[in-house]
């Protein structure tokens, strides 16, 4: 039986990090609804193990565990999936959903190595040696790829919005 | 190093914000408040019965003669003060009243005090001053 605290607490973690942990899900597997299955697997199989994450970085690791979760889906399914483009990704500025679809374009455009970083670190907002850790390479090749991603990512956009005009 | 153009667009991009995730489908555990709450609730409301109960005992009236005198003499005292004696009000204090003494004492002895005006006398005491052989 878990206990009701530690249950609170997670609840509390998904409200506050669910939306994108949802997100870099969707990033990695293309497809919401089994992004969104992913993270609620991992949440609860903490549930269920009551063995919240004593002295590691919470938001961090939840992270890990759900680029697992989603990379364990797409090895046992056997194929790669393309990117969902019809299923908003996100909740876009004074409603503009052009940009909006224009951005998960964009991202979609990305290699998956970039595309993770950027999520990650905009909007996990996680430092660079945490998602180095997280993916498995040095904290200055995560910070590297964030840039090459950020200028492919402005100039997608730049091409479609008056962003560019403004800035 | 990011230029400010970098962390311009930085900012541009964080307000687009992630769509919201699904609610986590578990089942909470039941609440063990529950279990005290319904047996306090059963004697809570045992409690009210009881006092209600009891409320409507005590204010059941009970025909005792003393309660039936006092209701009687109020009752001539109001028909003496709200009206002027007929028939019908004098039958009726005769019917109300325990006895017809009391009926009648009631009525009789009403004591009545008429404010006379500054040159008026009252006959009672005009006679009572005269003189008699």
């Amino acid at each position: 039986m878990p206990d009701r605290t530690q249950v609170t607490e997670l609840e509390q973690l998904y409200r506050k990090h669910g939306s994108a942990l949802l997100l870099f899900a969707t990033a990695i597997s293309g497809e919401r609804s089994r992004a969104q299955d992913a993270v609620h697997q991992v949440f609860l199989k903490l549930i269920e193990d009551g063995s919240l994450l004593q002295g590691v970085e919470v938001k961090a690791y939840l992270f890990a565990c759900v680029r697992n979760a989603v990379l364990n889906d797409l090895k046992a399914r056997h194929r790669n999936v393309a990117l969902d483009y019809e299923c908003a990704w996100f909740d876009p500025p004074d409603k503009d959903y052009a940009a909006e679809r224009n951005l998960r374009r964009a991202m979609a455009a990305l290699p998956d190595d970039q595309q993770q970083v950027i999520v990650l670190h905009v909007w996990g907002e996680l430092t660079f040696p945490q998602i180095g850790e997280l993916l498995d390479v040095s904290a200055n090749t995560a910070a590297s790829r964030y840039r090459y991603a950020l200028a492919k990512l402005r100039e997608s956009m730049c091409a479609k919005e008056d962003f560019c005009a403004n800035s | 190093m990011q230029t400010p153009d970098d962390e311009q667009f930085e900012r541009y991009l964080k307000q687009f914000r992630p769509l919201a995730a699904e609610p986590l489908p578990i089942a909470r555990p039941k609440r063990p408040t529950v279990r005290w709450f319904v047996p306090a609730a059963v004697a809570a409301a045992g409690a009210v019965i009881m006092v209600v109960v009891l409320l409507g005992l005590h204010s059941r009236p009970k025909p005792t003669p003393a309660t039936d005198a006092v209701d009687s003499f109020a009752r001539i005292e109001l028909l003496a003060n709200a009206e002027p004696l007929t028939i019908r009000s004098a039958n009726a204090l005769l019917a109300s009243a325990p006895s017809f003494k009391e009926a009648v004492d009631r009525v009789a002895f009403q004591f009545q005090v008429t404010p006379l005006s500054k040159d008026t006398h009252s006959a009672l005491a005009v006679l009572s001053q005269e003189k008699t052989k």
